[in-house]
């Protein structure tokens, strides 16, 4: 028997109003916890894709689809833009590297992507088997791609039209797989890269040029296309010069992925603060009703601190007892929030596809959370506090001659 | 104002384990007790007898330190309690002062066991299952050992209140009309039991009651008399 023994005792004896304070703090824990989550996990993979890329060439239109679908490789393409254009600005002075991507198909939901070998290099991505490709339709795939189409060094495979990998089957052109990326737990885990030349000899040449044999070589220089090219800088001066004389000289678009990301958040962060708010007020609402069910609580309980007066209880412990009570409710709620939160999160992320492209997952401890079970230590402080204060003014004299 | 008188049957010579010299309370200006000199010796038992509202209990509050009298000492074991603190006093009542109070506040959170356990735990004392084990078995109350204190009939409850107040082995053991609810057989059961044990542990017990059926087992009795 101690106070830890007789705080849980106490609340055993209501057992019902104890359990339902308990569930609506978890919940306005959960709800903040599977924000905090899914907003850290969504930033860094952000930032994580977009390391290193300070700008995007690609068809005029929208600059947040541009970076979409050439960096992420969620949205839709914009268009096309000139390879000879592309590569004119690839060799200014300002500019470190440029790698070009050519997007158009897709293998069971994930894209084939025509580039060159410094595009998974820029992502650090290492070899788990096999090698790079090298010839057209040969291919080294991601991790994400290997574990979910159990293609494998070797395997033959068809591309289907359309980025989602549903429309026509290029039954004619059989892509091969040389070599498994490792995971890299970015973008590449979920692509399949190609030689630019293999998307072109699907897309480009017709049914005539079949006919002249002319498969292997593509379009002829001058008319061929990529779908976008990515630009590490040379100095930072190239981010307020190049972007502006790309857009204004040429037909192309150039789009800041840091920019846009931070556009994105700026949206996502909206609703991420009302859901926010949504479990403060769970949490605010679960305080309240703590305290309420202690401060009724104390008025059956006036006898019982009498008694444990007279047993030799000082004020002071029956003081830390009462405020022990609320803490061991507040935090017992907030650990279960937590890993209700964690859980759903985890779920998600196993069973949601967009979810899963994601990388999303619940085995992870972000640093806000520390400051939630702070602030749960405080809920059941400050719920506990006035009861707590009544217990230490009880006077007991008056409560044993009060009839 | 109030009149009081003590009885002393025999002589007694043991050492005091309660001294009362000079006592007066006064609830709003009027006098409830007037004690000028009392003493309860070590292992004697003492009868407060007196009608309703003549301050029984009023005394026993006193006499266990929950209550500050309005003038005089009070002395239990040889300390002064009214030049102890707070917090001292409530430790040192736990130690040496059993208590059954007139309604029994079992804590009703508890099973009976713990509630003697809680008893131990906060007086200081290190838990000592054997020792509760023991009492419960004297008392009759084994086969309630994990029982709720709610539950408890009116007779099983005032036997877990006596439990409680002797498992700290206190010098003295205050009951308050611990006999008021319980019929004629009870009673018998009850006295019986408060006695043993306050022989078992050599404490000295003090009952407040106005049931003159108990009266002939008592060395002293101290008769407050009904105020007009
Ligand atoms: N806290 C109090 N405030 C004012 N008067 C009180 C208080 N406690 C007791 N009294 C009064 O003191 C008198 C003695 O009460 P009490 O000691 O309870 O008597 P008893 O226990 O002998 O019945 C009663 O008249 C009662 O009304
Ligand atoms: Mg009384």
């Amino acid at each position: 028997m101690n106070l830890l023994t007789l705080s849980l005792a106490y609340l055993r004896d209501r057992a019902l109003n104890s359990a339902l304070n308990l569930v609506l703090l978890a919940l306005g824990v959960a709800t903040i916890v599977l924000l905090i989550l899914f907003a850290s996990q969504f930033e860094e993979r952000l930032t994580k894709d977009a390391r290193g890329v300070h700008l995007v060439i690609g068809a005029k239109g929208s600059p947040l689809q541009l970076v979409l679908s050439s960096i992420f490789h969620v949205d839709i393409p914009t268009g096309n833009i000139s390879l000879a254009e592309a590569t004119k600005i690839s060799k200014h002075r300002l500019v470190a590297s440029a790698i070009p991507l050519a997007l158009g198909d897709a293998y069971r939901g994930f894209r084939i992507v025509g580039t060159e070998s410094s595009y998974p290099a820029s992502y650090k991505a290492e070899l788990d088997d096999g090698r790079l490709w090298k010839k057209p339709f040969e291919t080294t795939i991601g991790a994400r791609v290997m574990k979910e189409t159990g293609l494998k060094v070797g395997d033959m495979f068809s591309g289907a039209h359309g980025i989602k990998g549903t429309g026509k089957v290029h039954e004619e052109n059989g892509y091969r797989v040389v070599g498994v990326f490792k995971r890299t737990g970015t973008v590449i885990d979920r692509l399949i890269l190609t030689t630019m030349e293999s998307v072109w000899i699907i897309h480009e040449i017709k049914e005539e040029a079949k006919a002249k044999g002319l498969m292997i070589e593509g379009p002829p220089s001058e008319e061929r296309e990529i779908t976008a090219m990515v630009i590490r800088y040379r100095s930072p001066i190239a981010a307020i010069t190049l972007p502006r004389y790309i857009n204004a000289n040429t037909g192309m678009q150039a789009a800041s992925p840091g920019y846009e990301i931070r556009r994105l958040m700026a949206l996502v962060g909206v609703g991420v603060q009302t859901l926010q708010g949504f479990g403060i007020m769970l949490i605010a609402t679960a305080a309240l009703s703590m305290f309420i069910a202690l401060y009724n609580a104390m008025q059956n309980r006036r006898y019982d601190i009498v008694i444990m007066r007279s047993l030799g209880a000082t004020r002071r412990k029956l003081f830390c007892q009462i405020l022990l009570e609320g803490l061991i409710l507040a935090c017992a709620g907030t650990v279960l929030g937590i890993v209700i939160g964690h859980a759903i999160i985890e779920l998600l992320g196993q069973l949601l596809p967009q979810a899963r492209a994601m990388g999303l997952t619940g085995v992870i401890w972000v640093r806000e959370e520390w400051y939630l079970l702070l602030l749960s230590g405080i809920v059941g402080l400050v719920s506990a506090a006035l009861p707590a204060v009544q217990a230490y003014r009880t006077d007991i004299a008056v409560t044993l001659s009060a009839r | 104002m109030s009149e009081s008188s003590i009885q002393h049957r025999y002589a007694t010579s043991g050492s005091s384990v309660v001294r009362v010299e000079g006592l007066r309370h006064d609830f709003g200006g009027r006098t409830i007790l007037d004690i000028p000199n009392w003493t309860a010796h070590k292992a004697e038992h003492y009868l407060v007898l007196g009608p309703s509202g003549s301050g029984k209990t009023t005394l026993l509050n006193i006499l266990a330190g929950l209550l500050r009298p309005t003038a005089g000492t009070v002395s239990v074991s040889e300390q002064d309690i009214g030049s102890l603190g707070s917090g001292v006093m409530d430790v040192f009542r736990g130690r040496h002062i059993g208590i059954v109070f007139q309604t029994l506040h079992l804590l009703s959170a508890l099973s009976v066991a713990d509630n003697l356990h809680l008893a131990r735990y906060m007086a200081g004392l290190p838990r000592q299952d054997s020792r509760v084990r023991r009492v419960l078995d004297d008392l009759g109350l084994r086969s309630l050992t994990n029982a709720r204190a709610r539950a408890l009939s009116q007779g099983e409850a005032q036997r877990v209140a006596i439990a409680r107040a002797v498992i700290n082995e206190p010098a003295v053991i205050l009951a308050d009309e611990p006999t008021s609810a319980l019929d004629d057989a009870n009673t018998t059961q009850v006295m019986n039991l408060l006695y043993e044990q306050a022989e078992t542990c050599g404490a000295t017990l003090i009952i407040a009651t106005h049931d003159r059926r108990i009266k002939d087992r008592f060395t002293a009795v101290l008769e407050l008399g009904a105020r007009q």
